[in-house]
């Protein structure tokens, strides 16, 4: 079974996605955007919808549209009187809402809407398996050249603003990366779960560490565990992959949580 | 005759300095300069300024108006008001000091050892330090990078006093041996009296500026601060001393 080409195919991309979730996942927690990849997931419906009545592309227009809202919102204000969270919240929202009524006025596509919010890791196909490696490459690049900067500015923005790191830049970087991310979730995890894959490691990795590095690299192994557990799971007992390798998370993340407050400490 | 030289030379100077948020005015025509070695106080009431004059310094704000001269290769080192580590990053000691470079072992103990921190807190979770240790581990990651001049935006806020007298003292000696100028802010210049060799009074404009004995008995200040000066400092004297680390050293 676990050698049929559809299984290797949707095996590696998720692997590729779990190993980036890991370090992806860990800045989202530092920097407290936890939500930022939620927002940016649901507008990559209405890229959907766009690359489409464009005739560019799923992958195009839903890079399009999700590097447009992550440009936008780099450049909120500092202060601006709408929290991040709550703008955060609407965009997402509206960009889900325009995305789902848009794309049920497409006859072709209704019948897909559900793999497109729950993922059909399954299903992926040769050319869609190069978008995710392609994506994965860029993403590592931005990741490892940009990695001591990231942390600085989550620890003490100001003092490393003072020492010569632009705040600016590293905050574009940050939302490039998680657009980039997003992007490669509608193969796989399906837009609903990306947060899911992002966040539910690396808090998980949170209680097992004590230094950045190795709290994204712990966050890459839970993701990688709960990703082949999940999809064994998917095929042995016929459930849909993504929530499964959800579960699977959840269920470490809780004895991980019942574990510390058990004991304080785990390592 | 060379070292004489180096002590005149001038790290920083200000030149009618203007900043203004949502046209208001916040700093109007600052002018002053720093030399090496020299250690300049900024006082004056809450909301008077003193933090944005600080991120102009820094280079985190550039000012509206005004010329901010730095002497060519000037390294600043900052150590910001009430730092808070966002809990959600794990890190140790260690990483915090390593947080944009690499240092060797013995670099890191001595870094420790000069701000009176033990070397045994190396590998510990930064989080749970006391305030006053926080505070020197954040003094000690800044003095790793051999600053020309320490910037410190009011460094003992949340220290007892006897925590306070001990960083006054830590920062003087820093002063002392490694010639380091250092610009900070407070908010009771009765603490800082003995440790600093000039006084900025700032309320948006400079208000009076000078020695700290000069400072006390200008009527600018006293009418900054609404009264007279009426501190009376309660002295006790020890038969022993309270290390940062927590620990007691007995006196003979």
């Amino acid at each position: 079974m676990w050698t049929e080409p559809f299984v290797l195919r949707g095996l590696t991309a998720a692997l590729i996605m779990a190993v980036l979730a890991g370090p992806i996942g860990c800045l989202m927690i530092w920097k407290k955007m936890a939500y930022f990849s939620d927002t940016l997931s649901h507008s990559a419906l209405s890229g959907v919808l766009l690359g489409i009545m464009l005739g560019l592309g799923q992958n195009t227009g839903v890079i399009l549209i999700v590097c447009l809202i992550a440009f936008l919102l780099a450049n909120v204000p500092d202060r601006f009187i709408i929290d991040m969270n709550l703008l955060l919240l609407i965009i997402g929202q509206t960009t889900l809402s325009v995305g789902v009524a848009g794309l049920t006025r497409l006859p072709e596509i209704r019948t897909d809407l559900t793999a497109y919010l729950f993922g059909d890791v399954l299903s992926i196909a040769s050319d869609d398996l190069f978008f995710v490696a392609t994506n994965a490459a860029l993403c590592s690049i931005l990741l490892v050249f940009n990695w001591k900067k990231q942390i600085f500015t989550a620890v003490m923005p100001d003092v490393a603003q003072s020492e010569g790191v632009s705040l600016k830049k590293q905050s574009v970087i940050f939302m490039l990366l998680i657009a980039l991310f997003v992007s490669l979730a509608l193969k796989t995890t399906g837009l609903l779960l990306v947060s899911a894959l992002l966040i539910i490691p690396a808090t998980t990795a949170r209680f097992l560490t004590g230094t950045p590095e190795k709290m994204a690299v712990f966050a890459s192994f839970i993701g990688i565990f709960c990703v082949v557990f999940g999809l064994f799971c998917s095929i042995n007992f016929d459930l849909p992959a993504a929530p499964a390798m959800e579960i699977i998370s959840a269920v470490l993340f809780f004895l991980c949580c019942l574990l510390h407050i058990r004991h304080k400490k785990i390592m | 005759m060379n070292i004489d030289k180096q002590q005149k030379e001038t790290l920083i100077k200000l030149d009618n300095v203007c900043m203004s948020f949502n046209n208001k005015n916040v700093l109007e025509n600052i002018s002053f300069e720093v030399q090496t070695g020299q250690i300049l106080t900024l006082i004056g009431p809450n909301g008077a300024g003193k933090t944005t004059l600080l991120k102009l310094i820094l280079g985190i704000l550039s000012p509206d108006k005004g010329k901010i001269i730095k002497n060519k290769n000037i390294k600043i080192g900052y150590v910001p008001q009430k730092t808070k580590i966002p809990v959600s990053i794990p890190l140790t000691v260690r990483r915090f000091l390593c947080l944009d470079g690499r240092y060797d072992e013995k670099t890191l103990c001595d870094g420790l050892i000069k701000t009176g921190l033990d070397i045994e807190i190396l590998d510990c979770d930064i989080h749970p330090l006391s305030g006053g240790q926080l505070q020197r581990v954040l003094l000690a990651r800044t003095l790793l990078k051999k600053p020309d001049l320490l910037i410190l935006d009011e460094p003992v806020q949340g220290l007892d006093p006897l925590g306070e007298e001990q960083f006054y003292e830590l920062l003087n000696q820093i002063n002392r041996t490694k010639k380091c100028a250092i610009i900070m802010v407070s908010h009771d210049l009765h603490v800082v009296m003995a440790s600093t060799h000039r006084v900025l009074c700032i309320n948006h404009h400079i208000c009076c500026s000078g020695t700290p004995d000069e400072i006390v008995n200008l009527s600018e200040y006293r009418h900054l601060y609404g009264k007279e000066p009426t501190l009376a400092f309660y002295q006790h004297h020890h038969n022993h001393l309270h290390l940062p680390n927590g620990r007691i050293k007995y006196v003979d």
